[in-house]
C-alpha cells in the first residue's frame, strides 16, 4: 500500500528533476521578495527625493504602461510553437513569422493599453491630486516616442527569450528568470531610485531600465528634454543590437527545429 | 522535366534517452546521453511535373519526415533536395508561394473564426489579386461542394467539412507542388472517396505535382500511377503499383469449383494447394506458369467454374515489409 504512494511521489520527484533550471529559480524567487522589502523601507525614510504624489503616479503608470508594452508571448513561442510544433504552419508561409508575432501580440497589447489608459484617465479625473505628469507638449511626445521604442524593445527581448526554447528542453525556468529581472532592474516593485548607488550604475547597462522604468518616469516628466532624447537612443541601440541577436538565434534555432507533433 | 529532385537524402533526429525510474532521473540531472535516430537514411528519387505519387511506409518509416525535408520544415543533416529549383531550407517566399503541405490532422484555420476569414488572411499572405482569389475561391468550393460553411465558425464544423477548408486554406495560392500527408485520416468512407476524387481532380486540372502518403492502400490504388514504398528510412521499391505486383507477387492463385471431388495427389502436381474444401481448391501457381495450369486444369479436371486472382495488393505491400524486416 505504501509503496504505491511512493511509487507515484517518485514519479512525481521525476518530473520536477527533468526541469532542473526550474529547481533553482523557485530557490531565488523565495529570496527576492524580502530582499526587495528591505531595500524599500531604507529608502522610504526619506522617499529618497520622490513626493508622494510622484510615488502614486509612479505605481499606478507602472501597471498601465505595463500592460501596453510588455508582451508575454514568450511561452507561445516556445511552448506551443516550438516544442509543440505550432511553428510548422508558419513556417510554410512566405511572410515572417516575427512579424505575425509582432501583430498578434500587438493587438493584446493595444486592446489592454487603451483598458489601462482609460481608467487611468479616470482615476487622475476625479484624484487629480495624487498624480503628476509631464507637462510641456515637447516632453509629451517624447515620452509617446520612448513607449512605442519600449512596445519594439520588450517585444524582440521576449521573441529572444522564447526561441531559446529551440535549444532548450526546459524554456519555463528561463521565463521565471526574466519576470524575476523585469521585476527588479525594470521597476515593476519600486522606483529604481531606491537602488543602492552600486546597483544603479549596473542596472543602466543592462536594457530593463528602457522597459518600464524609464517610459514611466518620463510621462511623470522627470527627465529632462535631453534625458529623454538619451533614453530613445539607447532604446534605439538596444532594438538594433536584440534584432541582430534574434536574427541570428532565428537561423540557427530553425535548423535544429524537429518539428515534434506536428 | 523533372521538379522535385532528391539525392541521398538523410535526416537524423537526437533523441535524449534516459533510464527508467528515479535513479535514472537523478542520473540524467547531471549526464544527459543523446542518440542519434535515422528517420530517413540515404534515399534518392525524381519526381516529374504532374505526377501523382504515393509514398507509402508503416509507422516511423520515415514519411513525414521526408515531407517536412521536401516542403522546407526540416534541415537535413545530408544529402541535396531540390523542389522547383529551389532549395527548400531557404524558404524562399517564391518558393513557399509555390508548394503547400497539408496535414491530414493539424490545422492551419482560425478555430474561432469562419474558414472565409482565414482564407482571407492567406489571399493577403500570399499576395493574390481579388480576381484570382474570387475564381480559386468559386472552384475549390464548388469542387469540394462547402459553399454553405464557408461563413460558419471553424469549430462548428464536422471533421469532413474542416478537412475541406484546410484543403481550399492550402490550396487558394494554387501551389504547384502539393505535399498532402495522411489526407484522409480519420474521415468515413464516403468522404474518402470524395477527398481521393478532389484530389485527382486538382491533379489534373491544375497539372499540380502532387505526393501522398497514407495508410489507407484505396488512396495509393485509386490516385498513384507510381508509388515509392520506404521504410526504416530507405526507399525499398520506387515504380509503378502495377510492376510492383509484377516483382514481388510471384504467385497467382487459381480458384476452382470442380464438378465432382478430385484426387489431391494430382492437383497437388500443377501447384500448392492452399485452400481444399469438398469441391472448391485454391492453388498457388508461379506467375508465368499460371494460363498453361489453368489450360491443363480445364482440360484434365471436371471444371465448373475457374478464376485466376491478382493477390491483393495490401497484401504484398505487407509481405515487402515483412521481407526487408527479415
Amino acid at each position: 500500500m505504501i509503496m504505491r504512494y511512493l511509487r507515484i511521489f517518485l514519479l512525481h520527484t521525476r518530473e520536477v528533476f527533468e526541469e532542473r533550471s526550474r529547481l533553482l529559480v523557485w530557490f531565488l524567487v523565495g529570496l527576492i521578495s524580502p530582499l526587495i522589502l528591505i531595500l524599500f523601507w531604507r529608502g522610504a525614510n526619506t522617499l529618497n527625493g520622490w513626493t508622494i504624489e510622484e510615488i502614486t503616479s509612479y505605481y499606478f503608470l507602472v501597471i498601465t504602461v505595463r500592460v501596453l508594452v510588455v508582451s508575454h508571448h514568450e511561452e507561445r513561442v516556445a511552448l506551443i510553437d516550438i516544442k509543440e510544433g505550432g511553428l510548422t504552419a508558419y513556417l510554410l508561409k512566405p511572410f515572417s513569422y516575427f512579424w505575425i508575432r509582432f501583430f498578434s501580440e500587438f493587438t493584446y497589447r493595444l486592446i489592454q493599453g487603451i483598458f489601462g489608459f482609460g481608467l487611468l484617465f479616470v482615476l487622475v479625473r476625479f484624484l487629480p491630486t495624487y498624480f503628476v505628469f509631464a507637462s510641456s507638449l515637447e516632453k509629451i511626445m517624447l515620452s509617446i516616442l520612448i513607449l512605442v521604442m519600449s512596445v519594439f524593445l520588450v517585444f524582440t527581448f521576449k521573441t529572444i527569450v522564447g526561441i531559446l526554447a529551440f535549444w532548450m528542453t526546459e524554456a519555463r525556468g528561463t521565463f521565471e528568470v526574466v519576470e524575476v529581472m523585469l521585476s527588479l532592474f525594470a521597476g515593476y516593485l519600486m522606483p529604481l531610485a531606491f537602488f543602492p548607488a552600486w546597483v544603479q550604475n549596473f542596472v543602466y547597462y543592462t536594457p530593463f531600465p528602457y522597459m518600464v522604468y524609464l517610459p514611466v518616469i518620463a510621462i511623470e516628466g522627470k527627465l529632462n528634454i535631453l534625458q529623454l532624447w538619451q533614453v530613445i537612443g539607447v532604446q534605439s541601440i538596444w532594438i538594433v543590437i536584440f534584432y541582430f541577436i534574434y536574427n541570428k538565434l532565428w537561423i540557427a534555432g530553425v535548423k535544429k527545429y524537429t518539428a515534434i507533433g506536428q | 522535366m523533372s521538379i522535385i529532385s532528391v539525392s541521398h537524402l538523410a535526416k537524423y533526429y537526437q533523441v535524449h534517452q534516459k533510464e527508467a525510474g528515479f535513479a535514472g532521473s537523478v542520473k540524467s540531472l547531471f549526464n544527459r546521453k543523446y542518440y542519434a535516430a535515422k528517420a530517413v537514411d540515404d534515399i534518392s528519387f525524381n519526381i516529374n511535373e504532374g505526377e501523382l505519387i504515393g509514398f507509402i511506409g508503416p509507422n516511423g518509416a520515415g514519411k513525414t519526415t521526408t515531407l517536412k525535408c521536401l516542403s522546407g520544415l526540416l534541415y537535413p543533416t545530408s544529402g541535396e533536395v531540390s523542389v522547383l529549383g529551389f532549395t527548400p531550407f531557404e524558404r524562399k517566399h517564391a518558393f513557399l508561394k509555390q508548394i503547400s503541405l497539408v496535414m491530414g490532422q493539424k490545422n492551419q484555420l482560425w478555430w474561432d473564426l469562419p474558414a472565409i476569414d482565414s482564407f482571407l488572411l492567406n489571399k493577403e499572405i500570399y499576395e493574390i489579386s481579388d480576381n484570382d482569389y474570387k475564381k480559386t475561391l468559386d472552384e475549390l468550393t464548388e469542387l469540394l461542394d462547402v459553399k454553405d460553411v464557408l461563413q460558419v465558425q471553424v469549430r462548428k464544423l464536422s471533421l469532413g467539412q474542416r478537412m475541406k477548408c484546410e484543403l481550399i486554406a492550402a490550396l487558394i495560392h494554387k501551389p504547384k507542388v502539393l505535399f498532402l500527408d495522411e489526407p484522409t485520416i480519420g474521415l468515413d468512407v464516403v468522404m474518402q472517396q470524395k477527398l481521393r476524387d478532389f484530389v485527382k481532380e486538382y491533379n489534373e486540372r491544375y497539372k499540380a505535382t502532387i505526393l501522398l502518403t497514407s495508410h489507407y492502400m484505396k488512396d495509393v490504388e485509386q490516385l498513384c500511377e507510381r508509388v515509392i514504398i520506404i521504410d526504416h528510412g530507405k526507399v525499398l521499391y520506387d515504380g509503378s503499383l502495377s510492376s510492383i505486383v509484377r516483382k514481388y507477387a510471384k504467385h497467382k492463385a487459381i480458384s476452382v469449383v470442380f464438378e465432382k471431388e478430385v484426387s489431391r495427389e494430382r492437383l497437388e502436381k500443377l501447384g500448392k494447394i492452399e485452400e481444399m474444401e469438398g469441391n472448391k481448391v485454391v492453388i498457388s501457381i508461379p506467375r508465368d506458369k499460371s494460363s498453361h495450369v489453368a489450360a491443363k486444369l480445364l482440360e484434365d479436371f471436371p471444371v465448373e467454374d475457374l478464376n485466376i486472382e491478382e493477390p491483393n495488393i495490401e497484401e504484398i505491400i505487407r509481405d515487402v515489409f515483412s521481407n526487408h524486416a527479415k
